[in-house]
């Protein structure tokens, strides 16, 4: 957690130096154009950039000088940082390539049967759960509700 | 006065808003007691879906599951000693005690009572206070307003994270840049916008709400050890009605809980977790019996459930008097309200006239269908417990899919789900709260307006702020939770290098 939260508070310092960047464009646009800097809208995210550094800069130094606890087992993380991988891969192929390829039901069912089966391992329990879930979204929000689905 | 009730009645009366909100508070109390689904991811969930109905509806479906959703949780933290949402922790402490005892339906008809007077104190502080302080709020100036807003964005970052302040303004200071992305209201010029034509009109706040609190829920549940299936429960359901006497024989402590979570609900960020837990630690000092806290005492269930269930309503106050919500389902409700065009803060009164009565009227509802659909749900609810949570994943994730595209009907959202998804899913791990993200992203460009707007009224001059008590004040309270935080680091430290 230690390593980690000093690689954030950099990462967050190089943020609020390109948002720092981009607010005194617009500060700078805005006194070209002859108002005061006052008008600017890059007034207000300039100083949210400044706290951010500050923010970041003491979140390195307070990790800098702890020192580190234990952490979680590298078997257990890299089983879960690849869970969430497959997780979050498999929303994206949902969202980015079923959708706008195959109808809402059926793009649903075939989503929400992958993630149980991520889950309980089973393939018949995973397809018909998947399916009478998606049978179920379908029913409820495209003809009761009458919501526009994707 | 008059047209106040006559507001709140009509709408009581129309049989398609009860049904709303009792299925809402039903679903509510679900979604609380399963463990690993909270309150706010619940309101977060459904907002989508709820937005994209009428106002009343929208009012009725978050209102609803917001109020079922914070008794919910106690009911798994009595039978299975696995708090349903962090609100319950503290119920769960004696709770459990009384399920091993085979008490489990007396304990969680107790909580059911101490939640509906806990809700029912915070429809009585709605009702009446909300008028009120909303008079004092049109005497406040823009400087105020911009103060005000800090200083509830920057409460709610130091009073939300649970390793550190820092981590909470972080999360407080992304939000608010992420509400400077789009068109500026001032300027009229593009800030942030990466080139990005989806971008002008502003990032989308749903998706965000969807994506920091539904989709890591998702991730992080295939991530961590599953909870057990409940066990089967041998008990008695036909218990005597000796709630009713239990309660009022402890009405002291329930008055007293009740004001904790009011007080503790209209700080921003606070909410219904740290209340409960608060109400609990007062109720083991002023009680008579100390010593049977955390082994059955009646008063270590009631006091926590009626402080949770009293900060709903205290949240939903500075949240229509100021615009400024007191916790993280009260911020997701403000953003829905936006998205209809309803502005709340001290002129709400005056645009929109019937809204507080409705407000009342809703949370009055929801305070009944608690107590009737708290009753009816008791055993259904033992079977819905033992449905592994794998199987409702995927709702929530396609929920959460529907309801950010349901907003603006633009595949775009997608892309903003899916990168708040990662950006929660990794907060999450990190331990930042999202909390102060939404209240920032809420908050962010009223804040803004309202500072160049005094800076532009007063000539550049900053002293604006410093010269009127209100903005004085709060500008004060910032400074005070910096020093703090300062201080707080520069002692840990100065521990940490002693041999």
């Amino acid at each position: 957690m230690r390593l980690a939260n000093i690689a954030t508070g950099a990462f967050l310092l190089a943020l609020a130096s390109a948002i720092l960047l981009g607010a005194l464009d617009l500060v700078a646009g805005t006194l070209e154009r002859g108002l005061p800097w006052y008008h600017s809208s890059g007034i207000f995210p300039a100083f949210l950039a400044l706290a951010l550094a500050f923010c970041s800069l003491k979140l390195m130094v307070e990790n800098i000088r702890r020192k580190d606890g234990p952490g979680a087992s590298p078997a257990s993380a890299w089983h879960s940082a690849k869970m969430a991988c497959g997780i979050f891969a498999w929303l994206a192929f949902y969202m980015f390539c079923l959708l706008p390829a195959i109808s809402y039901f059926a793009a649903t069912a075939i989503f929400a049967s992958g993630l149980i089966l991520f889950g309980v391992r089973k393939l018949m329990p995973s397809l018909l759960a998947g399916t009478g879930t998606s049978a179920i979204l379908y029913l409820i929000f495209a003809k009761a509700a009458f919501l526009p689905l994707p | 006065m008059e047209h106040f009730f006559h507001s709140m009645f009509a709408l009581m009366a129309q049989p398609d808003t009860l049904l709303v909100v009792f299925c809402a508070t039903i679903l509510g109390i679900v979604i609380g007691a399963l463990p690993g689904l909270s309150t706010t991811m619940g309101v977060a969930m459904l907002v989508g879906i709820a937005s994209a109905m009428p106002v009343e509806y929208t009012l009725g479906i978050l209102v609803g599951v917001f109020v079922g959703g914070v008794y919910g949780g106690s009911i798994s933290a009595i039978l299975l000693n696995i708090p349903g949402t962090p609100s319950a922790a503290a119920t769960a402490l004696d709770g459990y005690v009384f399920c091993r005892k085979g008490e489990a339906p007396f304990a969680i008809r107790v909580t059911r009572l101490a939640s509906v007077i806990g809700t029912l104190f915070g429809v009585i502080v709605l009702a009446t206070f909300t008028p009120l302080l909303g008079e004092v709020a049109l005497l406040f100036t823009s400087g105020d307003f911009f103060a005000l807003g800090l200083m509830g964005v920057a409460m709610c970052g130091s009073l939300s994270s649970e390793e550190s302040s820092v981590k909470g303004w972080i999360s407080a200071l992304l939000g608010m840049f992420v509400a400077m992305m789009g068109l500026d209201d001032i300027e009229g010029v593009q800030r942030f916008t990466l080139g990005l034509p989806d971008l002008f009109s502003g990032v989308s706040l749903i998706p965000v709400m969807m994506g920091l609190y539904a989709i890591p829920e998702v991730a992080l549940h295939y991530c961590r050890p599953h909870r057990e299936a409940a066990e089967t429960i041998r008990t008695n359901f036909n218990t005597a009605g000796r709630v009713l006497k239990t309660v009022l024989k402890k009405i002291r402590l329930v008055f007293q809980s009740a004001c904790i979570g009011i007080g503790l609900g209209i700080l921003p960020g606070v909410g219904e977790d740290v209340s409960a837990w608060v109400a609990y630690d007062m109720a083991k000092k002023t009680s008579a019996t100390p010593e049977k806290f955390g082994k059955g005492s009646v008063e270590g269930i009631i006091a926590p459930e009626v402080a949770n269930n009293a900060g709903v309503g205290g949240a939903l106050v500075p949240m229509l008097v100021l615009g400024i919500p007191g916790s993280p389902p009260a911020a997701i409700l403000l953003g829905a309200l936006m998205l209809h065009g309803i502005q709340p803060g001290p002129m709400l009164g005056v645009e929109h006239p019937e809204f507080l009565a409705h407000m009342v009227a809703i949370l009055f509802l929801a305070m009944v269908f608690l107590f009737i659909g708290a009753h009816l749900i008791l055993r259904p609810m033992l079977y819905i417990l033992k449905i592994p949570l794998a199987y409702l994943m995927p709702i929530i994730a396609c929920l959460a899919v529907i309801g950010a595209y349901a907003i603006n009907l633009s595949r775009f959202d997608f892309v903003i789900l899916f990168v708040a998804g990662v950006v929660g899913f990794l907060m999450r791990l990190m331990k930042y709260s999202p909390a102060p993200m939404v209240l920032g992203m809420i908050l962010g460009k009223m804040i803004d307006v309202k500072f160049r707007s005094t800076l532009i009224y007063n000539d550049g001059h900053l002293s604006a702020f410093f010269t009127n008590p209100v903005s004085c004040a709060a500008l004060v309270v910032i400074v005070l939770l910096f020093a703090r935080t300062l201080l707080h680091g520069l002692k840990r430290n100065a521990k940490g290098k002693r041999p």
